[in-house]
């Protein structure tokens, strides 16, 4: 097992055993914490690829006022298909 | 007188001379007087042709004699005794007569002479080698040596003297390091031993005429200190309101990049520059904690916190008012720090406070990284305090990891 260091003021070191216990831990949390993020990453890759708010809301009020549906229709098509591109976790 | 002549004689007979005699011999008439002496018979012409003389009284040099009865009597008579006046005759003494060489004489054998020339070796000279000229003479020629230009100093030797012993002796080169220490009027510094890395100053009588310093701490420069005391190393910028390099930390797969007992009271505030600080774990957290003490104690409490971050045109805010540590990158989990070796966390970190028992430690932090998940740039301002406290140390880390490659520098604003 690799032996864990510090570098204080230049000099490199080795942990403590208290510094040696929260490296542990932290890397377990982190563990923990990325298992989590995987099950709602879908999440944010969706909401990178959607159409911005202002973009949905003019094919909203084009749809709704004008009787233009076309913007709307096309924002539905794409946002189906990202569901499915980055669909939810089972 | 009347002539008689004497016939019949028979051997053994006796002519009676009575006054005086003729004799004839071949018609001349001899007289024979008188001859109980060689005087009656002409001393003056007397010839002896032949015969023996005998028992007559030892001739003297002067009448042609040796003056003596005996060989050794006669030789020293004449001044000619052997071991005395005269060597006996030697074969080695007729070998060195018969010798005609020229040059300084040796006897190379029994009875053997030759001629021989001193000649020049090496280091010396001679002048008339053979004495011919006149004395030889001998001398050393140093000059007329080869110079060494690579010296074996385990081998190679200096003639010396040696007064203790009143010989000449040889020194191995290397032996004299053994010698003590050159004194500075040699050309030395009087001193067997050095600081390694430290520099070299003038000393006293207690210390010696030469003493060293210390090797001193990166980044800073030689100051004096007065006389009468050494010079030291000491941050730069010794003027007010300068920033002054404290330390250098770069990391190689360490878990932390800490800096420790560099807060004082002649900085008012410390700024940390990243520069390009690579994580080993991919989509983490850069996060920092205060310590007190000369062996830190690091608070793991109440650290209040917040930050904005930019990413892929979206704004993040985080904040905690009592967190375990403060959190100094983005806060969302899905805009964590890559842990590409290209990319990293650039940026700075100022604190201020830290050392002030009576004033909240505050900081302030401005980075930039990437996040791995979608290759955008983070853009975070942060900031925390915590409860003032003489804090002596702090410390980044990642939030699970090690730091791989990177530095962290860390400058004090020195106070007015």
């Amino acid at each position: 097992m690799t032996k864990l260091t510090k570098v204080q003021n230049g000099v490199v070191m080795p942990l403590s055993a208290e510094e040696i216990i929260d490296f542990n831990e932290r890397e377990a949390l982190h563990l923990v914490e990325q298992a989590a993020l995987a099950l709602v990453a879908y999440k944010e890759k969706r909401r990178q690829e959607y159409p911005s708010l202002d973009a949905v809301i003019v094919a909203m009020m084009e749809d709704q006022l004008e009787g233009r549906p076309e913007a709307l229709l096309e924002i539905k098509g794409l946002r189906a298909a990202i569901k499915l591109k980055y669909p939810k976790p089972a | 007188m009347a002539n008689t002549k004497i016939s019949g004689l028979t051997p053994g007979g006796t002519i009676l001379v009575t006054d005086e005699t003729i004799i004839n011999r071949g018609g001349t008439n001899y007289k024979i007087s008188g001859l109980d002496t060689m005087a009656l018979q002409g001393a003056g012409t007397v010839n002896i042709t032949g015969g023996n003389v005998t028992g007559i009284t030892d001739l003297a040099i002067a009448d042609g004699g040796t003056g003596a009865s005996t060989a050794a009597n006669a030789r020293t008579a004449l001044g000619l005794a052997i071991g005395t006046n005269v060597q006996a005759y030697d074969g080695t003494l007729q070998a060195l007569a018969a010798h005609t060489d020229i040059g300084l004489v040796v006897q190379s054998g029994g009875d053997t002479f030759i001629g021989r020339t001193l000649t020049a070796g090496s280091a010396v000279t001679v002048t008339n080698g053979n004495g011919v000229s006149g004395n030889p003479t001998v001398a050393v020629d140093i000059v007329g040596l080869t110079a060494d230009a690579a010296p074996a100093i385990a081998d190679d030797s200096l003639l010396m003297y040696d007064a203790s012993a009143t010989a000449n002796k040889k020194v191995l080169i290397t032996d004299l390091y053994a010698i003590n220490p050159l004194t500075v009027s040699k050309g030395g510094t009087g001193v067997a031993t050095l600081t390694a890395y430290a520099p070299v100053f003038g000393g006293t009588t207690g210390t010696g005429v030469v003493q060293s310093g210390t090797a001193g701490t990166l980044g800073h420069i030689l100051t004096s200190n007065g006389a009468g005391v050494l010079p030291t190393f000491q941050a730069s910028g010794a003027s007010a309101n300068t920033m002054v390099l404290l330390q250098t930390n770069t990391s190689s797969t360490s878990a932390i990049s800490e800096f420790n007992a560099l807060f004082t009271s002649a900085y008012s505030c410390y700024v940390f520059i990243f520069d390009a600080i690579v994580p080993d774990t991919d989509a983490v957290k850069l996060y920092c904690q205060l310590g007190t003490g000369a062996t830190p104690t690091y608070a793991t409490t109440l650290y209040n916190w917040g930050s904005t971050t930019h990413s892929s045109g979206v704004n993040y805010v985080g904040y905690s008012v009592s967190d375990t540590q403060a959190t100094l990158s983005n806060t969302n989990a899905s805009y964590s720090i890559s842990n590409t070796a290209s990319l990293g966390v650039s940026g700075e970190v100022r604190l201020y406070g830290a050392a002030a028992s009576s004033t909240v430690v505050s900081c302030t932090g401005f980075l930039q990284h990437h996040s791995s998940s979608n290759a955008s740039s983070s853009i975070a301002s942060t900031s925390f305090n915590r409860a003032a406290a003489t804090y002596t140390a702090i410390k980044f880390y990642m939030s699970s990891g090690n730091i791989t490659s990177g530095k962290i520098r860390m400058y004090g604003v020195k106070n007015t």
